[in-house]
């Protein structure tokens, strides 16, 4: 580690903006190993494909570096980077022309109500592979909304804000998407 | 309150947006509907999980490689529009890189890329007599200038730490391509085949060829534009 890197470790993030504004590319990289795990896990997440989420975590890191001049430190740079990494795997869904809004279920079927014991297995206790696995089986719109809101801790006014939807909208879509996910996680273990 | 009601109503009660009145009915049937309180339950146990995983980061697949792959297109200055992910790429431009690559006819020996690097490495060295002088006499590191031996070495410095740079750039592609190998049709393979074969002699000549003369820059910038030609067939046939 060279005195420069040591230096860095303590620089805030602001700081470090500030300086790869004016081209340092060793502050621009500490500002990567601090924070590419946060965007690639979130770009993982709505996209549940890790080529897709990797090239667009390089967008982002291209798109902040370009942009980073014009942040001025009002807000947190993680709420900063954290927007413009949600911003850019929305337009990588529109550029796709994927539907934000799931009107139904899949599109044909409306969500089903749960009665009598039409699935006898038990939901098995929730685990990180299975879920993630379940969620990536979720269409786009809910995987968006579920991961903006139960993984991200976003609230709906904000999720309604970022996809230009009602907060109505963002509500259902979060509970059908819940619903979606727990028949899957059963299913998942009727196929075990 | 029936089922249907009761379940849509679930996800609201979990995010402490029900109003006191609305809980209590929910409640109730809860109490009395084992189906009802079997969704709340599972509900519960999929929002418990994420909220006490918040925080919790996947690492990308290789951060290294992914930062240089950044910091290349940054110092490259490309305009966003080059940086098209695999999905979003026009059809017609694929078949366009595709044929590409299938038309092309690998050509270049060991002595033609001698000659092209040779070409770069004159140029690099025009900026220094010394350079220059070694360049046409084929001298050895015995020069009387020592800043300009200087230079040199650290001109050779800069070369191998890019040759490294780019190793773990196609390590990072290598997998990628590996990874959609398997949906190619035969002649994509072929052609993947034909063309990394005739690459990967021009780095073996080349490291033959260093092996026998560490120093030997034009070897060095040979190697360096063969490795360029493997980076770049490897990532469009990644994205095929
Ligand atoms: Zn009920």
């Amino acid at each position: 580690m060279t005195a420069t890197e040591i230096e860095t470790q303590h620089e805030t993030d602001y700081a470090l903006a500030q300086k790869a504004a004016q081209g340092d590319m060793g502050a621009f990289e500490q500002l990567y190993q601090r924070h590419n795990r946060r965007v690639y896990s979130l770009c993982l997440r709505m996209t549940s494909n890790v080529s897709e989420a990797e090239d667009l975590a390089q967008e982002v890191f291209i798109q902040l570096f370009r942009k980073i001049g014009s942040f001025r430190g009002e807000s947190a740079f993680t709420t900063w980077l954290h927007r413009l990494t949600v911003n850019q795997v929305l337009m990588h869904f529109r550029k796709r022309g994927v539907k934000m809004e799931q009107t139904t279920d899949d599109g044909e079927t409306p969500i089903q109500i749960v009665k009598g014991t039409e699935n006898p297995n038990a939901m098995p206790v929730v685990d990180r592979i299975a879920l993630d696995k379940a969620i990536g089986q979720l269409p786009p719109g809910y995987r968006t909304v579920f991961t903006l809101h139960d993984i991200e801790g976003h609230e709906h006014e904000e999720i309604a804000r970022m996809l230009g939807c009602s907060v109505g909208t963002s509500k259902s879509q979060l509970h059908k998407a819940r619903m979606k996910l727990r028949g899957l996680l059963r299913q998942q273990k009727a196929n075990e | 309150m029936n089922c249907e009601k009761c379940q849509d109503l679930v996800s609201d009660f979990l995010d402490g947006a029900l109003s006191h009145e609305d809980q209590k009915t929910l409640n109730s049937h809860l109490e009395e509907c084992l189906d009802c309180a079997d969704v709340r339950n599972d509900l519960q146990s999929i929002v418990g999980f994420c909220r006490s995983n918040r925080g919790v980061y996947v690492a990308p697949p290789n951060e290294k490689a992914l930062w240089l792959r950044i910091r290349n297109v940054i110092e490259a200055g490309a305009s966003p529009g080059m940086l098209a992910t695999a999905p979003e790429r026009e059809n017609v431009e694929r078949r366009n890189f595709w044929t590409n690559w299938v038309g092309r006819s690998w050509e270049l020996s060991f002595p033609q890329l001698v000659a092209a690097a040779a070409a770069i490495v004159l140029v690099v060295s025009l900026s220094t007599v010394v350079g220059l002088r070694r360049w046409q006499s084929g001298e050895t590191v015995k020069n009387n200038n020592a800043a300009g031996a200087a230079n040199l070495s650290v001109a050779a410095e800069n070369v191998r730490s890019r040759i490294s740079q780019q190793q773990q750039l196609i390590d990072y592609w290598n997998q990628r391509v590996e990874f959609n190998k398997a949906r190619w049709n035969p002649q994509m393979r072929e052609t993947f085949d034909r063309n990394l074969k005739v690459i990967d002699q021009a780095v073996n000549d080349s490291l033959d060829s260093l092996s026998q003369n560490p120093h030997d820059e034009v070897s060095e910038e040979m190697l360096n534009a063969a490795l360029n030609e493997k980076l770049s067939l490897l990532k469009e046939f990644a994205e095929l």
